[in-house]
């Protein structure tokens, strides 16, 4: 897998690079802004490209800017967007007004080498990621008079593991259970709360995280 | 208030006039009770007696108007209408030197009612027109008297008593009757010429100077077209009878003249009378408004404003606002009204109020003086208090810079350098694991956890000290964060979707966050309901929690700091908190 990272933080930067290559990930280039990766970007493209949030000159969601421009120019690419703050509502609409492949992890999470490279992974399938704390904050938002209140305890864990973007296998395989019985599971989900059933991973994300986030 | 020297001159000229107009009228009385061709009954017992009242009349209104208004020409030009109307009665002294005076000089107080009509009601000539049509009908009356006196020979025609003009230039006779006319035919043009300026100046006056002028006008009236008609005597139009009646015609329409004269004079007296009202009202404890209204009233000018002096020698307004005063020929005039040698007010107005009665406004503002300086006094309070509010709230502003600025240090900082530290202890525990160093390992995974416990810390001391999603979306996002946060469960019913200006969404961040933790704190509550509309230019923000209640401001709540942050954006903050009946936060905050 080839990956290009951006990081006003050399530090962060030089590190991540590290952890990637001792994975054995191919990293093309680094970058310290939304303006130096897409002029990498227009020369060489990878498969994901790993990007903070928070980046000169605005220091603000230049991470949203670049991912979206990353889309509209080369729709293959995954994008991984790297937060230090957790901001549901940011990480909701980054995830639900892009088609594809795209992500949002709390800084500290690449710690976790593996998280990382499944992540990453999964985007290059043109899959979607979001991080568990924020899927956390989501389904914890309305906690009086909600539908969720409906749901058994193991479809809240399956409907939170959905939310972060992990497929109907990966959540079997997490949860040592069939991918049948996970199938059953969504399908009462969904029934229970009104979606539409789909086969589309990131679509499915999109109809959780829009009944989540919605008002 | 200011007397100026020359207005005592002008007082002893005024004396002086209404003597010799007393003693004239008088003389009046004797001549046509001696003149042969006069000292007939109807004469002595009618119309001697009317002649005499309106001249001394004339000397009355003019003595009082004079003392009304001692810098104003418009009383003495009155008494001297009153002196000159008695010119004729030179005629009957039969002599030729004062007979021909008299018979020249019998117009003049047609030539002061002119001046007198000009100037009315301010004494003064407004402009170079004004000042140019006294100087015409001063030339003219010059050369009618002139022309006509030096062509006059009609005394020597051969009749007894008939008297030589001293003042005949030998052959011009045949020059009188084309004199006559010319004086005739300029007179009833002067007339219409006075007229026409005095209703232009009517027209343009305000209503403070209407008011004194409209009874002026309409005493001027009947004069004027009586004066127009007699000018046709000598055309031949009127015949002898028309002339009998029109004589005491003309007596009484002089007569009505200074009656009009005077309602003028009692009128602008009421301008005084307003000041005593003023007086009377000032008494009664105004309040900031109410002193510009009376002294507005007073001065019959609704566009009075007034400024007050600050000891730096600016001026504020009532507000504490700066006020510019408008430099003269703006179309403003200013009358600064002083205390013990120091400017204290001024009041702005308009120029009309001044040119009616210079001392009213002077009058006014002295009678005022005492409200002045206690307003004044405020006015300074506001202005240092609007000057303490500004400096609060730059200093808010600073401090809320400093926070961004201590986040941002923080992120990019010490958060940046604890993440890779952690991707380092990470690659260092993969290798120990590679080489089967478990101890070590499990050292690394205690390190890992702490730094993980570390930077959770550090995201929340940062978050606490500036959130950056505040920044980035707008009050919405930033309360939703807080609300996920809250270890109560939070509804958050209404949010602007709008942006507000950094300050006002950073008050209404921190009201929400400061009100969400006390309640989480202290209230034992199980809800709380957030709600942020806004209303007009105000933004209401509302956080209810269904506990215990007892919560007040000053107990070190945190709400204190709050308040003020509240209160320099010029908002409040309040706290409902009835025991065992939950709190109620509300916060109203100015969103411009």
């Amino acid at each position: 897998m080839r990956v290009t990272v951006a990081d006003d933080s050399a530090l962060f930067r030089s590190g991540l690079v590290r952890l990637l290559r001792e994975a054995g990930v191919a990293v093309m280039g680094e970058a310290r802004d939304g303006k130096e990766l897409l002029n990498l970007l227009s020369s060489e493209q990878p498969d994901v490209v790993i990007v903070d949030i928070r980046m000169p000159p605005t220091h603000t969601d230049e991470g949203l800017t670049t991912a979206r421009e990353i889309h509209r120019r080369w729709p293959d690419i995954g994008v991984l967007v790297l937060s230090t703050y957790v901001d549901t509502d940011f990480a909701t609409e980054l995830i639900t007004r892009t088609q594809r492949s795209v992500g949002y992890l709390l800084k500290d999470r690449v710690q976790d080498t593996d998280e990382l490279l499944d992540a990453l992974k999964r985007l290059e399938r043109g899959g979607s990621v979001l991080d568990p704390e924020v899927v956390a904050r989501l389904m914890g938002r309305r906690r009086t008079q909600s539908p969720l209140e409906q749901l058994s305890d193991r479809e809240r864990e399956i409907l939170g593991l959905m939310a972060q973007g992990r497929s109907n296998q990966a959540i079997s395989e997490r949860l040592h259970v069939s991918e049948r019985t996970v199938e059953s599971h969504v399908g009462s989900i969904f029934s229970k709360l009104g979606l539409e059933p789909t086969p589309d991973d990131h679509r499915r994300v999109m109809a959780v995280l829009l009944h989540l986030g919605g008002p | 208030m200011k007397i100026a020297g020359g207005s005592i001159k002008q007082q002893h000229i005024h004396a002086a006039v209404v003597v010799a107009g007393v003693a004239a009228g008088l003389l009046a009385v004797l001549g046509a009770a001696i003149n042969p061709y006069h000292a007939t009954w109807v004469n002595l017992v009618v119309y001697t007696p009317i002649e005499i009242a309106v001249g001394w009349s004339f000397l009355f209104v003019g003595l009082v108007a004079g003392r009304r208004r001692p810098e104003n020409r418009v009383g003495l030009l009155m008494s001297l209408f009153g002196l000159t109307w008695f010119a004729y009665a030179l005629e009957w002294i039969h002599s030729p030197l004062p007979y021909y005076i008299g018979d020249a000089f019998r117009s003049t107080n047609l030539l002061v009612l002119a001046h007198l009509y000009i100037v009315y009601p301010s004494g003064r000539a407004a402009g170079k027109l004004e000042k140019g049509v006294i100087a015409a009908v001063y030339v003219w009356f010059v050369f009618t008297v002139v022309s006509q006196t030096a062509t006059n020979n009609s005394g020597a025609r051969g009749c007894d008593l008939c008297l030589i003009n001293p003042f005949y230039i030998p052959g011009t006779g045949w020059l009188n009757p084309t004199a006559t006319t010319v004086s005739e035919v300029g007179t009833v043009l002067a007339a219409i010429l006075v007229l026409g300026v005095f209703v232009w100046h009517w027209r343009r006056a305000s209503s403070p100077v209407r008011r004194a002028m409209t009874p002026a006008a309409w005493a001027a009236l009947p004069v004027f077209a009586v004066v127009i008609v007699i000018q046709l005597e000598g055309s031949g139009f009127l015949t002898d009878q028309v002339l009998a009646v029109l004589r005491p015609v003309e007596w009484l329409t002089f007569a009505i003249l200074p009656v009009g004269l005077l309602v003028g004079v009692l009128r602008t007296r009421l301008g005084r009378a307003a000041v005593t009202d003023l007086v009377i009202e000032l008494n009664r404890l105004p309040t900031r408004s109410s002193l510009r209204d009376s002294l507005a009233r007073a001065l019959g000018d609704p566009s009075l404003e007034l400024a007050f002096a600050l000891p730096g020698g600016e001026f504020v307004d009532t507000l504490g606002a700066t006020v510019i005063l408008p430099s003269p020929g703006s179309g403003r005039a200013v009358t600064s009204i002083e205390s013990e040698g120091r400017p204290l007010a001024a009041l702005i107005h308009d120029p009309a109020v001044d040119e009616e009665d210079p001392e009213l406004v002077a009058a006014a503002g002295s009678a005022a003086r005492l409200a002045l300086e206690n307003e004044r006094l405020q006015a300074e309070v506001r202005a240092s208090l609007e000057e303490v509010r500004a400096s609060r709230a730059r200093i808010l502003e600073a401090a809320d810079a400093e926070r961004k600025r201590l986040e941002r240090d923080i992120h990019d900082g010490a958060q940046q350098r604890l993440v890779a530290l952690g991707l380092a202890l990470r690659m260092a525990r993969d290798q120990a694991a590679n080489h089967a160093d478990e101890a070590l390992v499990r050292d690394l995974d205690g390190a890992t956890s702490q730094l993980k416990q570390a930077l959770s810390e550090l995201r929340d001391l940062a978050q606490g000290i500036h959130p950056a999603v505040l920044s980035r979306a707008g009050i919405g996002p930033a309360l939703r964060v807080l609300a996920e946060l809250s270890p109560i469960p939070v509804e958050i019913k209404d949010v602007p979707t709008r942006r507000y200006p950094e300050s006002v969404e950073a008050a209404v961040y921190f009201v929400v966050s400061e009100a969400l933790t006390n309640a989480a704190k202290h209230s034992g509550a199980r809800r709380v309901d957030v709600s942020v509309r806004q209303q007009d230019d105000r933004l209401c923000v509302d956080v209810r929690d269904d506990g215990l209640g007892g919560a007040a401001p000053g107990n070190g709540s945190g709400l204190t700091g709050m308040a003020d942050r509240v209160s320099v954006l010029g908002g409040k903050l309040e706290i409902a908190s009835p025991s065992a009946a939950g709190t109620l936060v509300h916060a109203e905050i100015p969103c411009g």
